[in-house]
């Protein structure tokens, strides 16, 4: 890899809270801006350029148009990330592929609705190769863990990114499992991929999934587990689906 | 302060490429006299902020000198790292560490060392001593077996082996062209050449894990018995020095309890082999 | 060893006097848990029930530790090792705990000698506390020889009604005495006596009975290596490894590297891993040599109850019941993996 690499970020279907995420990192940013050459980020400057080895790509893709663009994104970067939940798992805009299109289109914008061209949400990976995800929505441990992946690729490194469950971190900073609680919270951690030190089980919440399925997930155990927990198997797939819709199609 | 964990300062004095993915380095300590290894033994080869993985040492013990010899397979970080790294730059080693193999069982006996692709590399350090120390030792053969031509490691070397006088060298690829004119197929069709004296016989084999239970059945077709028969392991490793867990088979650490073992005590291990 | 009886009042004493010098650590009340926490307080400290959610493991091998640190000069690389370490009071460990540390100890003293588990393990002072009465539905630790601590610590303390009988194994443990109470007398022995036979009463009708010999545990894992129990608990297992890192005798560890953005300064880092995980038997060039669940179940399971047992004379697991409690499939529990194969075997 180069030695100052150029780096652009770039935007699809999502709230772009994953670029405010890299924005707040503050020291650690400055220190990333020396290392690195940020050519493309519209969340901080209006300078474009089409130059880059490495794209850094959020949100989920679901208009024609944006195909076409990340597919122009892919033939110019040498690497692509795919930065937070939607981007790698198509995220919470995969909700409305579980509903009647037409409807939905109607709902959010009326009678212009035939005027978009807003499809079934998709991550980026059904469309192009994506070579590394930063997982996580927002961005894990405050972004620290995409700063890991860059540095890793200015190494030639593979990052460490774990395939196991989020259970491992959630038990190594010694929480009450949310299924012991007093009011026990059905959680999607133990088939949740870790890497974000169990961020939301140890303020006490549920684990909602957002860095995708760990390696090999036991999705039956997980069933029975939430059924002792009081969710029907609908229930559970529901949940799923807050996030993961896009996993029934084998993600 | 010097722990368990701190590598010691070692620098590349040579790297050669053999294949597309395997490179010889020379490493020099310069911190002590020698390395101090016996055949078989591995090392922990850090480069620095990539990681540390477990290598095996290539060359044949040599008391006086700090230099030694690894071969290296690009497989994951830490090889990858190490076959861009060049000649002057520096790593860290910990070890040896392993059991090694006992040289002095082997005296006096017809050895035959059978080595599957990048196995002949721990192989290579047995086998060099052995030259070294021809007097001591019977009849050797070596078998080698590769995937394809391009992949023979030490193509040189084993020509020069394969002349000398008292060793038989048989070589064969899984596949090849036109231009190839050694064997084709597995190691163990090797076998069948060989003449043994089975109650003389010691054998050592080293590859990859599938090879080992088809190596095992013919030498004892052969009346090789196997208490004769050595292997060496692969695992994953992180510590070296049988703690972190990851290299354990049933009750053995394979870093500290081997990776040299005589089969007859590890087929009593039923994740062994 | 020397055996003491102490008043109250002077136990707390103790503790007051060591917050003054030192880090002192004990299980505090964790929403309807606990967990090993500093303290500042002889109040926060829970004596018995319930169990910690993970042992006190994390004082010597900490969840994640540096270990190396680097930076580039001269072509090369500075390399410095880091071994942090603190004087600490560990108060109110079980039985259960003061056993495993025992064994852990063991590990990381045998041949290559783990300077930075040793080091934070000799800084601190092990205090004992005696259970009278189980911690959690799930203890076991009368059926896996957990609950007697022998001489496994510094200091313990069973309750044997207004007073604390004092058991002191070391000179680390007469210090945080400094000559509070006095010699233990034939009728104080007699009062423990009969407290402790109360107790293992009340443990042997609460706790879940072993019905394989104890003794013959390794060779019932040996003579059932294969055994349909394996697969069909490693069918439910979710290969979380909560019972790996809730267990007081698991010790395996990862290493990483990390390197900064400027690539000339970084760590080498260790921190806690678990044969039940995925990759943890995976080598760079892709062969996992325990692929499936019920492979990996079976490796901590034997480990627990033969390979170390074998080794070192006794269970690995000492009972604690975490990984029971944490097993959200309920598959993991060793004695009832022993019971099962147990039961089955002798149909």
């Amino acid at each position: 890899m180069a030695d100052r690499p150029k780096v652009g970020f770039f935007s699809f279907t999502g709230c772009e809270g994953c670029q405010l995420v890299v924005l707040s990192m503050a020291d650690r940013l400055l220190e990333l801006l020396g290392a690195v050459e940020v050519v493309n980020f519209r969340e901080a400057s209006s300078y474009k350029c089409d130059d880059y080895d490495i794209a850094i790509v959020e949100g989920a893709i679901s208009r024609v148009r944006e195909i076409t663009e990340l597919i122009e994104i892919r033939k110019r970067a040498g690497t692509l990330i795919a930065l937070g939940a939607c981007a790698h798992v198509g995220g919470i805009n995969c909700m409305r592929n579980f509903a009647n299109q037409f409807e939905i289109k109607k709902e959010v914008y009326g009678d212009k609705a035939s005027n978009f061209d807003s499809f079934l949400a998709q991550p980026l990976d059904a469309i192009v190769k994506v070579d590394h995800y930063a997982r996580g929505c927002p961005p894990s441990r405050d972004g620290e863990e995409f700063l890991e992946i860059v540095v890793a690729l200015m190494q030639g490194k593979r990052p460490y990114i774990p395939n196991y469950p989020v259970c491992v971190h959630c038990k190594m900073k010694g929480n009450v499992c949310v299924f012991h609680k007093e009011r026990p919270i059905a959680c999607l951690g133990p088939v949740t991929r870790a890497g974000c030190m169990a961020a939301c089980p140890s303020f006490g919440n549920a684990c909602i999934g957002c860095r995708g399925l760990a390696g090999k997930p036991n999705l039956n155990a997980h069933q029975q587990t939430m059924e002792e927990a009081g969710l029907t198997p609908e229930e559970t797939m529901k949940f799923y689906r807050m996030l993961n819709g896009m996993m029934e199609v084998g993600k | 302060m010097k722990t368990l964990f701190t590598p010691e300062p070692a620098k590349i004095r040579k790297a050669v490429p053999q294949t597309e993915f395997e490179t010889l380095f020379e490493m020099e300590l310069s911190e002590r006299s020698t390395l101090g290894h016996k055949p078989g033994q591995f090392v922990e080869v850090s480069v620095f902020g990539v990681g540390e993985a477990p290598i095996s040492v290539s060359s044949a013990p040599a008391p006086s000198m700090p230099t030694f010899e690894l071969c290296v397979r690009k497989v994951g970080n830490v090889t990858n790292a190490l076959l861009s790294m060049k000649k002057g730059d520096h790593v860290g080693i910990r070890g040896p560490f392993g059991n090694g193999f006992d040289v002095n069982l082997f005296k006096g006996k017809d050895i035959i060392f059978v080595a599957g692709g990048i196995g002949l590399v721990p192989l290579r350090s047995f086998i060099r001593e052995v030259l070294n120390h021809r007097e001591d030792y019977n009849r050797v053969f070596i078998l080698y077996g590769c995937k394809r031509p391009k992949d023979i490691l030490f193509e040189d070397e084993l020509m020069s082996w394969g002349s000398l006088e008292g060793i038989d060298l048989q070589t064969t690829v899984d596949i090849a062209g036109d231009d190839w004119k050694g064997n084709v197929g597995v190691i163990t069709t090797l076998m069948p050449r060989l003449s043994l004296d089975p109650p003389k016989t010691e054998a050592v084999i080293v590859g990859p894990p599938v090879m080992y239970r088809f190596v095992i059945s013919e030498l004892k077709k052969r009346l090789v018995s196997e208490k004769n028969i050595w292997v060496s392991l692969e695992r994953k490793m992180k510590c070296g020095v049988g703690k972190c867990g990851h290299c354990q088979m049933n009750g053995v650490y394979v870093c500290s309890d081997g990776p040299v073992f005589n089969y007859a005590a590890l087929k009593e291990i039923p994740e062994a082999i | 060893m020397k055996q003491y009886v102490v008043e109250k009042p002077g136990i707390r004493k103790s503790v007051e006097e060591e917050l003054k010098r030192k880090k002192v650590c004990a299980p505090v009340k964790q929403e309807n848990s606990a967990n090993f926490s500093a303290i500042h307080s002889f109040e926060e400290i829970v004596w018995g029930p319930p169990q910690t959610v993970i042992p006190p493991k994390k004082y010597f091998l900490p969840t994640s530790e540096n270990i190396l640190s680097f930076r580039k000069r001269d072509g090369g690389f500075e390399v410095e090792a880091l071994n942090a370490a603190e004087e600490i009071v560990l108060f109110g460990v079980h039985p259960c705990d003061l056993n495993a540390i025992y064994l852990t100890d063991r590990i990381f003293a045998e041949k290559n000698q783990d300077e930075n588990y040793l080091a934070k393990r000799e800084k601190a002072v092990l205090i004992g506390v005696d259970c009278l009465t189980p911690c959690s539905p799930e203890a076991v630790c009368l059926r896996m020889d957990g609950l007697n601590p022998g001489d496994r610590f510094d200091l313990f303390l069973t309750d044997i009604g207004d007073v604390y009988f004092v058991e002191a194994a070391s000179r680390k443990g007469e210090e945080f005495l400094r000559g509070e109470g006095r010699p233990a007398s034939e009728i104080d022995h007699r009062k423990l006596s009969s407290v402790r036979k109360q107790r293992d009463e009340l443990f042997d009708q609460e706790e879940k009975k072993l019905l394989p010999d104890y003794n013959d545990l390794p060779g019932l894992m040996k003579r059932n290596y294969v055994h349909a129990v394996w697969e069909e608990h490693g069918e439910k297992c979710y290969g979380c490894g909560s019972c790996n890192m809730v267990c007081p005798t698991c010790y395996c560890f990862d290493v990483e590297d990390y390197m900064r953005v400027d690539l000339e300064n970084g760590f080498r880092k260790r921190f806690w891993d678990g044969c039940m995980l995925e990759d943890f038997a995976k080598v760079a060039s892709g062969e996992n040599f325990r692929e499936e669940r019920f492979d990996r179940l079976r490796h901590r399971t034997n480990r627990k109850l033969n390979y170390l047992f074998d080794k070192w004379g006794q269970s690995f697991c000492t009972g604690c019941g975490r990984c029971i409690k944490a097993c959200l499939t309920h598959i993991v529990s060793p004695l009832e993996i022993a019971n099962e194969i147990f039961q089955r075997q002798s149909v």
